[in-house]
């Protein structure tokens, strides 16, 4: 990351955030969110629905979780209740964004909007940045620059997949569906925390052993049971040191 | 099961809210407590989870394609992604290939 050649003001910074979305950041969530188009599409529901989940949620993990347990039947209270424990990163992770960017202690009404566009991809990002930019009034521009490139490119990619994969059935369709699980499997294993990739690999175990035992509350109660066996053993192995 | 705008709906408040409690604790709780550790395993276990399960359990139309196949592409991607020093856009695009190119090798070889 280069600022020296970018001008001191908040337009510059603005566009200097949304050229670097379209790098390999924006090329990814594109990518897993075309996959989520095409999930949404083979769940049943609308492209508007659709969209109106990634423009409102936000959140890839919710979002999977909605359309699977939709495409299931399952009872409305257990798939609010998995979505929202789904979607319980982006508690921490708005906590941890806010001092990077905030001029002074105290909510401003941005801070509601700022949190709804963050999301894992740009907090990386943000933080990346921050160690080449003290200003918070250029970090707020870049980030607003950042992400409000990144919500276009996953709205366009949630459209694209959803077209896709009614218009070309079959082996793209599907290629198209396998995108988000995988993705998304790259993006944890990337942590380099052991109490991350620890729930990954009991995550993976225990959320389809519960989705076999029960598909109206495997997924949430395999999650919680992994992530805090996970949570346990790294506890312990650190007192242990 | 109410329908899906309804649910929809119910999904974006219960998701925001998570936010909307970030913006109000942040500066007041350290972000690295032991229970944001809790909630990071719980979270990464449960997204990592059902991806799995799409992988290994598919419902619809990915149901159609053998197991196998998505264990390839599956292998693929993780085997590029360490091989090409933890590159994601690299291993993605060999698992997706993989997965699509599978079912010809396999009827080729067996």
């Amino acid at each position: 990351m280069d600022f020296r050649r970018t001008e001191q003001t908040w337009g510059a910074y603005f566009r200097q955030g949304m050229k670097h979305c379209l790098q390999a950041p924006g090329i990814g969530l594109f990518a897993a969110m075309s996959g989520f188009g095409a999930l949404a599409k083979d769940s049943g529901v609308s492209l508007l629905i659709a969209l109106g989940m990634t423009g409102g949620m936000w959140s890839t993990p919710g979002q999977v979780a909605f359309v699977e347990l939709f495409a299931t039947g399952v009872g409305g209270v257990a798939l609010i209740a998995s979505v929202t424990i789904a979607n319980v990163r982006m508690f921490p992770l708005t906590i941890a964004l806010m001092p990077l960017l905030r001029t002074r202690q105290g909510v401003e009404p941005a801070h509601y909007v700022m949190a709804h566009i963050n999301s894992v991809t740009s907090f990386v990002q943000v933080v990346e940045m921050c160690r080449h930019v003290s200003e918070k009034r250029l970090r707020t521009a870049y980030f607003f620059g950042f992400t409000t490139a990144c919500m276009s490119a996953g709205l366009l990619g949630t459209a694209l997949g959803y077209t896709m994969a009614s218009e070309m059935p079959g082996l793209i369709a599907r290629a198209l569906m396998l995108i988000t699980p995988l993705f998304m499997l790259l993006l944890a294993a990337r942590s380099s925390r052991r109490a991350v990739l620890a729930s990954v690999v009991l995550g993976c175990a225990l959320v389809p052993l519960g989705y076999t035992v029960s598909t109206d509350w495997g997924l949430l109660t395999g999650g919680v049971l992994a992530g805090t066996l996970a949570f346990g053993f790294e506890r312990m192995r650190k007192k242990d040191a | 099961m109410p329908d899906a705008a309804t649910l929809l709906g119910i999904a974006i408040v219960c998701t925001y809210s998570w936010r909307w409690m970030g913006v109000l604790v942040a500066g007041r709780i350290e972000d690295d407590s032991p229970v944001f550790e809790w909630v990071t395993c719980v979270a990464y276990a449960i997204a990592t989870g059902l991806m799995m399960k799409i992988i290994l359990l598919p419902g619809g139309a990915l149901a159609e394609s053998h197991l196998i196949d998505r264990l390839a592409g599956l292998a693929v991607c993780v085997g590029v992604f360490y091989v090409m020093g933890k590159n994601l856009l690299a291993g993605l695009g060999a698992g997706v290939c993989a997965f699509m190119l599978f079912p010809g090798l396999r009827s080729l070889l067996f």
